[in-house]
């Protein structure tokens, strides 16, 4: 027991130092640091309230008091972004948590009992899978009306067969384990197996996933605003931001080119991120 | 060697196809003009039609009885003089003699009599043209070349729709009798200017000049056939690749050019801009006069004042669109002006009206009343650009407008469940009548009944107002009691106009002798001409 607590302690400190090796992994994560730091003092940041229309002449270019210029209504595109990082972010990250929790219980419970119930869910999981990601946000949507809290619901569930499926084939790989049958035979119930003998040991590609999944949930999230089915006017979220933008793009190009190049930031970042995180608690790619 | 070899072979199998990918001709001779149009077309059958997209193509066609030109005045035009019977029930029209249809047919008394008489048949699913002839009784037939119209009551509206060619134009009975209503929808046959050759839907319409045609109402200098034999509808729904082709004179003429290329096209030399101001009801919020706390005319009062309606329009459509102040625009017979005294901006006003109704300023600004909240949920589907500078504005007196951009569907799910404070409407209309579909108490919405009173407000008093209107054929007497209906709707807050409906239609300075239909919306191609 004492050996196993050990050694995801060890990881970390591997991991850290490892991180400060990676001059690419170092950016992404710096970049995130700031982010997360912009979103937490977005109102320090800001210039101008995000919703105040006329805080200065509308469709000014970038530069001086407006260094990411003026939407059409004379808001400050630069306060906008910030405070955009505190709903654009979290939403992403709710979504991410949904996604992984749901979608590894689901996987953990398939994997681990099979049978009958894992041959539906399984079924299940593959019809799910046939729909692109943002086909079936879009159907979750329709059915749930617009809203932040449906967002988050419908990112989180197109995002949930993905996770069930990866958990499913590793915990199918640890059942079979020695330590498994034996605290079974110890008369250990379902649950308990699960969650202390099996979770620990399919925990990599969980947080893996998860990870990689930030940066998707956050497009994704992005996606809906730009179609008009997330974020409701007048919260600022990046993916409306870019929407509104695209009717002047040839008059102010600006609209586009921040929130644009904010999201791909992030989204690169937390890939990068991902990929680091991978090449470390993979086994199958460590040492090399 | 192998993977250069697999490549050399795709290179060439690409040529190969490149000749086969069809690439749209567009002619690009002075003998042509092609109309870019924003939405696709279902009918092109006057009598179904409800739609001013439509109505764009079919205008080209088809011709009415009388020509209402767009400053009011009528002209004979299928009809060579008319007289209204004094009981204001009937009509008498002395047809032209020498008018054709595409196909070949004499148009005469028979014609008018069948185009309206199959209006009223349920197998035809006529959208608008049931609602234009009102109250009609039947058309008899004096001689070949008179007829008269009956209503079963006065029907001032008459006259304005008689005029309207798009949804009342005369039908050639033998092409209907040879296609079938359905056949005759796809390939219409009319008197007008242009006639019908081909329509491959969602892209384009192609229509011809009609060489016989030499009966145009006097408006026009044109007195013959057109001046160019082609003339094109391409359908390209989005807005920047309509602007795009205009640039690329890919086509001539455009229709809802984005505000913000206005003033562009406008500097250009070589491009030019024409804006239809529309007529019928303006966009402007309803207010759900049936739910709290809408449902008092102080709050509906104090919102109208907080807006300062000039500015929020010059700024959203950049200088394009005018504001509007009545529950129908100037351009509309019967407009009365005083309208525009009411309701100017003054939110010190606004805050005493919210103050006196007993909403206090609460936590963030947004007022209060026995702990509930000044919050208006207002689903938007038409204009919703406009949303937000009004959002914050109305704001800045503490009243929180509840902001949700729908999709058509939602919108009338929530109108069937009544469930919003604030709506957005407009309609565009040549007649003043069109102000008993959005206030007349039997046009309230309910489940599976849609109707367009979305202010819910259900008076006996406004109805019978609505009513005298509709049926005082003569003109002064209606116009009194139109004044009366406006200043009622007014006094009681029941709608917000804001802007009036605007066409911009950008075109090639080349193209000259462009002319708004009646509305304002449509534009009419018969005196046009391109250089070449």
């Amino acid at each position: 027991m004492a050996q196993k607590r050990a050694r995801p302690r060890s990881r970390t400190s591997a991991f850290a130092r490892r991180l400060l090796r990676t001059p690419i992994a170092g950016a992404s994560a710096t970049v995130l640091v700031l982010l997360l730091a912009a979103a937490a003092f977005a109102p320090l940041l800001a210039r101008y309230d995000p919703a105040a229309t006329a805080a200065g002449p509308a469709l000014t270019a970038p530069g001086g008091a407006y260094p990411f210029g003026t939407d059409r209504y004379g808001r400050d595109v630069f306060s906008r972004i910030v405070h955009g990082a505190r709903v654009s972010l979290p939403i992403g990250l709710a979504a991410v948590v949904l996604s992984t929790v749901a979608g590894s219980l689901l996987g953990l419970a398939m994997g681990f009992f099979g049978g009958r119930f894992d041959a539906v869910g399984s079924r299940a999981i593959d019809i799910m899978l046939g729909f692109p990601p943002i086909m079936l946000a879009l159907l979750i949507i329709a059915v749930l009306g617009i809203g932040i809290t449906n967002v988050i619901l419908a990112v989180g569930i197109s995002g949930t067969p993905r996770f069930a499926r990866i958990v499913r084939g590793a915990t199918i790989g640890v059942r079979e384990n020695v330590y498994v049958e034996a605290a079974r035979a110890l008369g250990g119930s379902s649950p308990r197996v699960l969650l202390r003998h099996v979770l620990p040991n399919v925990h990599g590609p969980i947080i893996v996933l998860a990870t990689l999944f930030v940066g998707r949930a956050i497009l994704e999230t992005s996606s809906l605003g730009f179609l008009g089915l997330g974020v409701q006017p007048p919260i600022p979220e990046w993916g409306t931001m870019l929407s509104e933008g695209r009717e002047f793009m040839r008059h102010a190009p600006w609209l586009m080119i921040f929130p644009g190049a904010v999201l791909f930031l992030t989204v690169v970042s937390i890939n990068l991120l991902g990929d680091f995180l991978r090449e470390i608690l993979d086994p199958r790619l460590r040492g090399r | 060697m192998r993977a250069r070899r697999v490549l050399i072979v795709a290179l060439l199998f690409l040529a190969l196809m490149v000749p086969a990918v069809p690439v749209p001709v567009v002619a690009q001779s002075g003998d042509s003009i092609t109309w870019g149009e924003d939405n696709d077309l279902v009918t092109l059958d006057p009598r179904v039609s409800q739609s001013r997209h439509e109505a764009q193509v079919i205008m080209q066609m088809f011709e009415a009885l009388i020509f209402l030109d767009t400053d009011g005045k009528y002209h004979p035009w299928l009809a060579e003089s008319w007289e209204l019977a004094k009981d204001g029930t009937s009509m008498t029209f002395k047809l032209r003699r020498d008018v054709k249809f595409h196909d070949g047919t004499p148009f005469n008394a028979q014609a008018v009599k069948f185009t309206f008489d199959s209006i009223q048949d349920p197998k035809l699913g006529s959208q608008a043209a049931i609602d234009f002839l009102g109250p009609y009784a039947g058309t008899d037939i004096v001689d070949p070349y008179t007829i008269r119209i009956r209503w079963k009551q006065p029907y001032s509206p008459a006259i304005n729709n008689l005029s309207n060619p798009w949804v009342l134009g005369i039908v050639s009975p033998a092409a209907v009798q040879r296609l079938g209503n359905d056949g005759f929808a796809r390939s219409p046959v009319g008197t007008g200017p242009f006639k019908f050759v081909e329509w491959v839907p969602r892209q384009r319409v192609v229509l011809e000049r009609n060489p016989d045609y030499k009966w145009p109402p006097k408006v026009f200098r044109n007195t013959g056939p057109a001046r160019f034999s082609r003339l094109a509808f391409r359908i390209i729904p989005d807005a920047s690749t309509r602007t795009a082709a205009l640039e690329r004179r890919e086509i001539d003429v455009m229709d809802q050019l984005p505000p913000i290329e206005v003033r562009r096209f406008r500097a250009r030399p070589d491009y030019d801009v024409m804006i239809g101001d529309v007529s019928g009801i303006p966009y402007g919020y309803s207010f759900n006069t049936s739910r709290e706390p809408t449902n008092d005319v102080r709050v509906r009062r104090a919102f109208m004042h907080a807006v300062n309606r000039p500015q929020v329009v010059e700024q959203t459509f950049f200088g394009a669109a005018k504001p509007a102040y009545g529950p129908i625009t100037p351009t509309t017979p019967g407009y009365w002006k005083d309208a525009e005294q009411y309701f100017p901006f003054d939110q010190a006003k606004a805050r005493q009206m919210l103050d006196e109704a007993g909403w206090r300023v609460g936590p963030g600004g947004i007022r209060q009343k026995d702990g509930k909240p000044l919050e208006l949920y207002f689903p938007v589907l038409l204009q919703p650009e406009l949303a937000i500078p009004i959002q914050a504005q109305v704001r800045e007196v503490g009243i929180n407008l509840k902001v949700e951009n729908v999709t058509k569907a939602k919108q009338d799910e929530l109108i069937f469940a009544n469930d919003y404070h604030v709506l957005p409407i407009r309609w565009v209309a040549v007649d003043p009548a069109v102000l008993s579909v959005l206030f007349q108490s039997r046009n309230i919405p309910s489940p599976g009944k849609f109707k367009f009173n979305w202010n819910r407000f259900g008076s006996p008093e406004l109805d019978r107002m609505l009513n005298e209107a509709d049926g005082a054929t003569e003109p002064a007497r209606r116009a009194r009691l139109l004044q009366g209906v406006q200043k009622f709707i007014l006094d009681r807050a029941l709608i917000f106009p804001i802007n009036m409906s605007f066409q911009p239609v950008g075109y090639r300075k080349a193209v000259t002798g462009l002319k708004f239909a009646q509305g304002q919306w449509q534009v009419l191609f018969y005196d046009a001409q391109v250089a070449r």
